[in-house]
């Protein structure tokens, strides 16, 4: 047990005086000549046992509430060893988990967990006395000295953000900060709900913190107030497309709108709200299961009452807008509500860059030609050696037909792939050892009779059915030259044998796709049977186009991010060009962090918590042990709204066991029958 | 009769001339040598008709009932009660026990005062009285007499006895009742602070030799309230080994104990037919000697 006064403790010694007071007592007797010495006689042997067991009894409670006493105006700690974090030295880094998630509550309208989380942190600190706090939040992810630990209620800091949180990270930025400040006690107080999403148990980083936090001179407590409640009944809307069509003279807006929750709890109907320029209507949609989606809900679109509302007159007039969709409240006031932008279909243009002529040809002609007449196609084509200069601002696509490239080059197009740009590789004549995201080419092999793919991925991607449902003709195609290809990829294609003939690196954003051959007649017949190459490559482009367009939707946190520097230099903008036209008001400096849209040069950019967070399953006990395996780490199990503090004094229980020890002392000491009584009786007893 | 009656402070000449109203008697006969006040089994010349008997040759002619002679034609003597004088023997513990008084008054003193009063008033009647003063044995021994020079040694004794050594009153109660010949007033004056079916043996024994038996047992209002606060150090006044207790610690158990022995007391002088009086030092001893001399007017009778 540890103790806000323990110098008090010094006091304790006066535990002894009851029994000094009752070896005094004892030793001031009176003597008295006394006849009836039978009697006594008799009661000393009667009460013998019970006598001296009374008066242990006795004593030990009059010792108890000495102790009880002493304890209670040296005001210890419940969870005492908690204190030795604390201390007038002391401080504390706070890592606050301010995902969407966090802004859950026990009922609706309740207080979040972040809220929760904050108010038991800002009163441990305070029992414990710490006076220097640094808050590392999710979204800033830098450490910031408080001048009190009730300032971490007041920060807009601490306040829920739309972003993910990333836990590793967070940690990396306090055990950095507590190698950097060796005066800084070693206490890290998370504050999370301990979403898959947020802590990543997967990253590679987690070893690496567990050593540095292990190193640390300092001997860090890791103390993790945890509020694991998944929330069941929380029900989560998103929109996930939101496209802007022609119908009959007028433009239509097509939205995907997704319905998500933890747990199937049986059907219930959600009112779903749109706002679409001041305009509002509402859809009934049935959730069944854990996720139902109202895919292309139409809505029609007066584009020039568009561009005489909100936004800058130069972004509507290129038909461009946004509007937002919300459900009743739950018990997750962050995931109630989604904001969308769209905008008439950019130019989709593709870069391609070709070594062999006839290759070249082929590509060309398919990504010339649009799938949709109202839609405009453009394609660049730039030699390999002078692709260093190529802007790549409004690509969509690029092909890329050469070898690998290296340097500079490779910079540029890991940049165009950050911002969400789509690459595809299609094999040099010449492969060299080159290698991007982690995949190079090998060598050339011919087959006669030409391979033909055996299976290929029909459910989803590149390579998916039709809307109709029809297949592919994958099956169909002749490849006569195929190169090998070597590293970690998603296969999405396999030829006999299986030699893989379309790759996938797995990436964060953007995609990087490895084409084993070329449409080269040579090599495929993919240029003859143009079908496959066709939808092949539209549907790239039509993915790289999600970051080319005017209007994009982004999850919140990507715009600040480490991809913030390729978004903006891509646009050719500055962070700070960026304004907020919608969503809850948030600090400018967080603005790419909170659900809403931002404007900036005819680009619209509407920011959403990630999909993730709507359904990420909570991370088990012991998952989280093994990722502190080694550490000292306590967790402290709240629920959103608990009143319960995390250190507590517990004087009061101190006083209880006083008064309770006098008490029963008290009833102790009473003679077991009343003298007079007793008198009585034997007068009784008299003839 | 009784020269130097101011050295006796225990005796209250007041108290004596009130006394003197009551008269001491025998709850059972006496058989004593001369004529006196109490009845004896014998039949006498005294007023008071006791029966008809049949003549047989050696009676007195003059006691014959001529009135019934004539009038059934048969002899028959009419005999009357016999009056006696009685034996009174005090029997005064002076154990050690007997120096405690917590009111003011010994346990010793009180019954000199009952012993003196009850000696005085016996003499004056006619009645012999003795003297057994006891401890450990028995210290002081003056058989019943009838003179006033007599009652005169009684009151000597007990104002020389004192309370010292332990108690054998059993033992010594056995001794009297085999050397008291005849029926006597036997009155004890004690705490009876021993085994009570020691006791129990010994007055019976006094019964079973048809001695009357009165038993004043004297106790101190402390022994019975026993309540003392701080912790003390009893020291036995018979001379056994000291106790140190906390009397809170015991109070409870002593007076279980107490009240146990009195009922034990009590349950042996009911079923002796012994005549018991339980004393506290504070009463006054003029009360306790009224009720316990009236007492015995009223129960006379039995032969």
């Amino acid at each position: 047990m540890t103790f806000l006064q323990p110098w008090l403790l010094l006091a304790l010694p006066i535990v002894a005086l009851p029994v000094i007071i009752h070896l005094v007592n004892q030793w001031r007797f009176q003597s008295v000549e006394w006849a009836a010495m039978r009697f006594l006689l008799a009661a000393k042997a009667l009460s013998r046992g019970y006598s001296r067991l009374r008066q242990w009894l006795i004593l030990a409670l009059r010792m108890l509430a000495v102790a009880a006493a002493v304890f209670a105006v040296s005001r210890p700690l419940s969870r005492g060893w908690l204190a030795s974090l604390g201390g007038d030295s002391a401080a504390a880094i706070v890592l606050l988990d301010r995902s969407p998630s966090m802004a859950q509550a026990a009922v609706a309208g309740g207080e979040s967990k972040l809220a929760t989380a904050r108010r038991q942190v800002v009163a441990a600190l305070e029992t414990l006395g710490t006076k220097r706090v640094i808050l590392i939040d999710s979204v800033t992810g830098a450490p910031l000295e408080l001048a009190s630990p009730r300032a971490l209620a007041a920060l807009s800091e601490t306040e829920p953000a739309a972003a993910a949180a990333d836990l590793p990270k967070m940690l990396q930025a306090a055990s950095a900060h507590l190698r950097a400040d060796n005066s800084a006690a070693g206490s890290i107080w998370i504050c999370s709900d301990q979403r898959a999403n947020d802590w990543k148990p997967a990253d590679g980083a987690w070893p690496a913190i567990r050593a540095q936090i292990a190193a640390l001179p300092q001997g860090v407590r890791v103390n993790l107030l945890a509020a694991t409640d998944s929330g069941d009944d929380n029900v989560a809307v998103r929109v996930t497309k939101a496209t802007l069509e022609p119908r009959g003279k007028g433009w239509e807006l097509l939205l995907d709108v997704v319905l998500r929750r933890q747990r199937d709890q049986g059907p219930v109907r959600v009112p779903v709200n749109v706002e679409l320029g001041g305009a509002r209507s509402t859809v009934e949609i049935e959730l069944a299961g854990t996720e139902t989606v109202l895919a292309r809900h139409a809505i029609p679109v007066d584009v020039a009452a568009l561009a005489a509302g909100e936004g800058e007159p130069s972004d509507l007039a290129r038909g461009s807008g946004w509007g937002r969709v919300t459900i009743p409240a739950d018990i997750n006031p962050a995931d109630n509500e989604a904001y969308f932008t769209f905008g008439k279909a950019p130019t989709r243009r593709t870069m391609l860059v070709a070594e062999d002529p006839r290759a070249r040809g082929a590509l060309e002609l398919v990504a010339r030609i649009p799938p949709d007449k109202l839609l405009t196609a453009a394609v660049d084509i730039v030699a390999a050696e002078e692709a260093a200069g190529m802007g790549l601002d409004e690509v969509a696509l690029l092909l890329w037909q050469a070898p690998i490239p290296e340097g500079e080059i490779a910079a540029l197009l890991e940049r165009f792939v950050d911002r969400g740009g789509e690459v595809v590789f299609l094999p040099p004549e010449v492969p060299t050892g080159a290698s991007f995201a982690g995949i190079s080419w090998g060598a050339w092999s011919e087959h006669s009779p030409p391979l033909r793919p055996v299976s290929w991925r029909s459910d989803e991607g590149w390579l998916a059915g039709t809307l109709t449902g029809q297949a592919l003709p994958v099956g169909e195609l002749e490849i006569r030259r195929a190169c090998a290809l070597s590293g970690e990829g998603t296969a999405l294609a396999t030829l006999l044998g299986d030699r893989p003939l379309l790759v996938r690196a797995a990436r964060d954003r953007g995609a990087v796709a490895f084409l084993a051959t070329t449409p080269s007649p040579r090599d495929s017949d993919l240029a003859a049977n143009g079908i496959v190459l066709y939808c092949l490559l539209q549907r790239a482009i039509d993915d790289g186009l999600a970051a080319v367009g005017p209007a994009r939707m982004a999850d919140a946190g990507e715009l600040a991010g480490p991809n913030a520097l390729a978004e903006t230099r891509g646009a050719g903008l500055a962070a700070d060009d960026w304004r907020q036209i919608a969503g809850p008001a948030s600090p400018s400096t967080e603005s790419g962090f909170h659900a809403g849209v931002l404007a900036s040069r005819g680009r619209l950019v509407a920011l959403n918590r990630p999909p993730r967070e709507d359904v990420s399953p909570v991370l088990a006990d012991e998952q989280i042990d093994a990722l502190f395996q080694g550490l000292s780490l306590s967790r402290f199990e709240q629920q959103a709204g608990g009143l319960g503090n995390l250190v507590e004094e517990v004087w009061r229980p101190c006083l209880v066991a006083l008064l309770l020890a006098l008490v029963a002392e008290g009833l102790l000491s009473l003679p077991h029958v009343s003298p007079g009584v007793a008198a009585g009786s034997a007068r009784e007893a008299m003839p | 009769m009784l020269h130097d009656r101011a050295t006796r402070t225990f005796l209250d000449s007041g108290m004596l001339s009130r006394l003197a109203a009551v008269p001491l008697l025998a709850r059972r006969p006496m058989v004593g040598g001369v004529s006196g006040r109490h009845t004896s089994p014998h039949r006498g010349s005294s007023v008071e008709f006791a029966e008809y008997r049949k003549y047989v040759p050696g009676d007195d002619l003059r006691r014959l009932d001529w009135r019934v002679y004539g009038r059934t034609d048969r002899n028959y003597v009419k005999e009357y009660e016999a009056d006696t004088n009685l034996r009174l023997c005090l029997v005064v513990d002076s154990s050690g026990s007997m120096g405690y008084g917590s009111t003011g008054v010994t346990r010793i003193e009180f019954a000199r005062r009952l012993a003196g009063t009850l000696a005085f008033l016996a003499c004056r009647q006619g009645d012999a009285v003795g003297i057994s003063c006891v401890a450990e044995s028995v210290v002081r021994n003056l058989p019943p007499r009838r003179n006033p020079a007599h009652l005169r040694l009684v009151l000597d004794a007990l104002e020389e006895v004192r309370p010292q050594g332990a108690s054998r009153l059993p033992e010594v109660l056995h001794e009297i009742a085999e050397t008291v010949r005849q029926r006597a007033l036997v009155v004890i004056l004690s705490d009876l602070f021993m085994e009570p079916e020691a006791l129990a043996g010994a007055l019976g024994h006094l019964r079973f030799r048809r001695h009357d038996v009165a038993l004043f047992h004297l106790l101190d209002p402390q022994e019975i309230r026993f309540d003392f606060r701080r912790p003390t150090r009893f020291l036995d006044m018979e001379g056994g080994s000291p106790l140190f207790a906390d009397p809170l610690d015991i109070a409870a158990r002593y007076q279980q104990a107490l009240s146990a022995w009195l009922g034990a007391i009590r349950g042996i002088v009911l079923e002796q037919g012994i005549d018991h009086a339980q004393v506290s030092l504070d009463e006054d001893c003029e009360k306790v000697l009224a009720r316990f001399l009236v007492g015995r007017a009223t129960a006379r009778g039995r032969r």
